[in-house]
């Protein structure tokens, strides 16, 4: 049996009916990182002691007869901007390889923990989080499991790619502007972007405080789910983390559909769009059955003001790195932090301002409407040094017009699923679909997405590498 | 601002904020701010009220209790 191929609730139940031990899906994670790494380059690195005992110990309890937490033995891996206890945390970058090691693990990593998964290694990123292809300089690209020619999106690049790759079947990431949703559509992986203030951010490098989220990717809806309930949890030492409960969504999620209002975007989410995602959005309608149009408020605007305030808390944040050791920085992104520590103070607060509008007109949406459907990339995987795309007619620049649909959903805060899809027009390459739904109501996107994955419509391939 | 313009505040506010600022730096740091002056212009021209305050921590809706 190839256990690298299994679901987290797969493994769990073969490993509560002694099917098999987790130390053996930890082996078989082991082996397809072995073989798989220099292919897809998603690993930075391994920590293959801590998961043996962690593993071990899972084995250990089955053994007692206690019962199993729900995810006991499954392997899980994190961008390298989260701290794992005993390891400099890099953030992509070589600038912070000086810095020393973290004393403790990230809150959510204590969490996955708890909940009895097996941290096994630390994953390939854009540096500093700025950027939506992983092409990184430092540590080379991160390449896309259905075609190792194209980038695998960013800047959770990594975390995408072990997922769909079949390293790992979960992953953490963040999301600034795009980070999760991206590479989940680009290696046609689940990915989840929750509420912002929903997961701590605790114990992970910041790119952008005011709007930098953490999440997940999986390769199966309920993995998603369960893990996404095992991180929740209320912070008092995170002052980002808004949450006084848990909400879990496993027990909503095979509520349906019926009664909720869906729509689907137009406007702005049409017109930078490619036929190949416009495509995908129209059959996830189709299957829902779904005909209304919805247009989402100030969207260009929007975009305009998160790029406004990612460039000057990103450069503002790096202002050292940029005066002392700005040869050692990404090359692909240092003129752009430059260039953000440079902005006027009046653009930034002006862009904050407006957030609160642009908020109360989205929160109003929300007032008629349960969940949205929209593209999560305009393209699928571009050729890795792609510099310009072609969008209905536009010439942008790769890099930054990956995350041009994604960008003012994270502004507002919103929750999303990003789901895998594949289109017709190029089927070996995936384009996502984003599943968004009014601040704290996950609950929802999730309920959608386990009727598109219950139709067929939304599903994980298997990669052969 | 003119190219010119630009690329002679690059240039002043690298020198303001201590960051490098040769000639090839200062030109493709300037590319990339004139882009941004272009979207900053648009979202200038909203008319934000003025007891509109920047959040302080961003919460994007109250939760029900």
């Amino acid at each position: 049996m190839s256990l690298h191929y299994l679901s987290s609730a797969e493994i769990t139940q073969g490993i509560s009916k002694g099917s098999f031990s987790a130390s053996e899906v930890l082996q078989s994670s082991l082996d397809r990182i072995e073989t798989t790494n220099p292919k897809v380059n998603a690993f930075t690195a391994k920590h293959v002691d801590r998961a043996i005992q962690k593993a071990q110990s899972i084995d250990a309890l089955r053994a007692s007869g206690a019962s199993l937490p729900p995810l006991a033995g499954v392997p899980f891996a994190v961008k390298n901007l989260f701290d794992v206890q005993g390891q400099v945390t890099l953030a992509g970058s070589i600038v912070n390889c000086h810095h020393a090691p973290a004393k403790q693990d990230a809150f959510l990593i204590e969490r996955m923990a708890a909940a009895g998964a097996v941290l096994v290694g630390s994953l390939n990123m854009d540096e500093f989080a700025y950027g939506f292809t992983t092409e990184n300089t430092h540590y080379g690209p991160c390449r896309n499991p259905h075609d190792i020619t194209r980038v695998s999106g960013g800047s959770s690049g990594g975390s995408g790619t072990a997922v769909a790759a079949h390293q790992v079947p979960l992953a953490l990431g963040s999301d600034t502007n795009g980070s999760i949703r991206v590479p989940a559509s680009l290696c046609g992986v689940w990915g989840l972007k929750p509420t912002f203030g929903r997961l701590s951010r605790r114990g992970t490098f910041p790119f952008v405080n005011s709007i930098d989220h953490l999440g997940g990717f999986a390769n199966s809806l309920d993995g998603l789910a369960t893990m996404y309930d095992a991180m929740q949890s209320p912070d008092a030492l995170d002052p980002g983390c808004h949450v006084k409960k848990i909400e879990p969504v496993l027990p909503t999620l095979q509520q349906g559909t019926k009664g909720l209002r869906i729509g689907v975007l137009n406007g702005f989410f049409e017109d930078n769009a490619s036929p190949q995602a416009r495509e995908v959005v129209a059959t996830a309608a189709k299957a829902l059955g779904v005909h209304a149009q919805v247009e989402w408020p100030d969207a260009t605007l929007g975009r305009i003001a998160a790029f406004i305030i990612t460039a000057s808390e990103g450069g503002a944040l790096h202002l050292d790195n940029l005066r002392h050791r700005i040869e050692e920085m990404e090359p692909l992104s240092v003129d752009r932090f430059m260039s953000g520590a440079l902005q006027p103070a009046a653009w930034y607060i002006k862009a904050q301002r407006f957030r609160r509008m642009y908020r109360d007109k989205v929160n109003a949406l929300f007032e008629n409407w349960d969940v949205l459907l929209a593209a999560a990339t305009p393209v699928s995987a571009p050729v890795i040094g792609t510099d310009w795309l072609e969008i209905q007619g536009q010439t942008l620049p790769s890099r930054a017009a990956m995350g041009l649909l994604t960008q003012p959903i994270s502004f507002a805060g919103c929750p999303v699923v990003a789901a895998p899809m594949w289109p017709s027009l190029n089927e070996d390459l995936p384009l996502g679909i984003q599943i968004i739904t009014a601040p704290w109501r996950e609950d929802l996107a999730f309920r959608v997405a386990k009727q598109l994955e219950t139709l067929g419509v939304c599903q994980v391939k298997r990669v052969e590498l | 601002m003119t190219d010119e313009q630009t690329h002679k505040f690059v240039q002043t506010s690298a020198l303001a904020l201590g960051l490098p600022a040769d000639e090839a730096r200062v030109a493709r740091v300037a590319a990339h701010f004139k882009r941004t002056e272009v979207m900053a212009q648009l979202l200038d021209q909203v008319d934000c009220p003025v007891d509109l305050e920047i959040a302080e921590i961003y919460c994007p809706k109250p939760i029900e209790s």
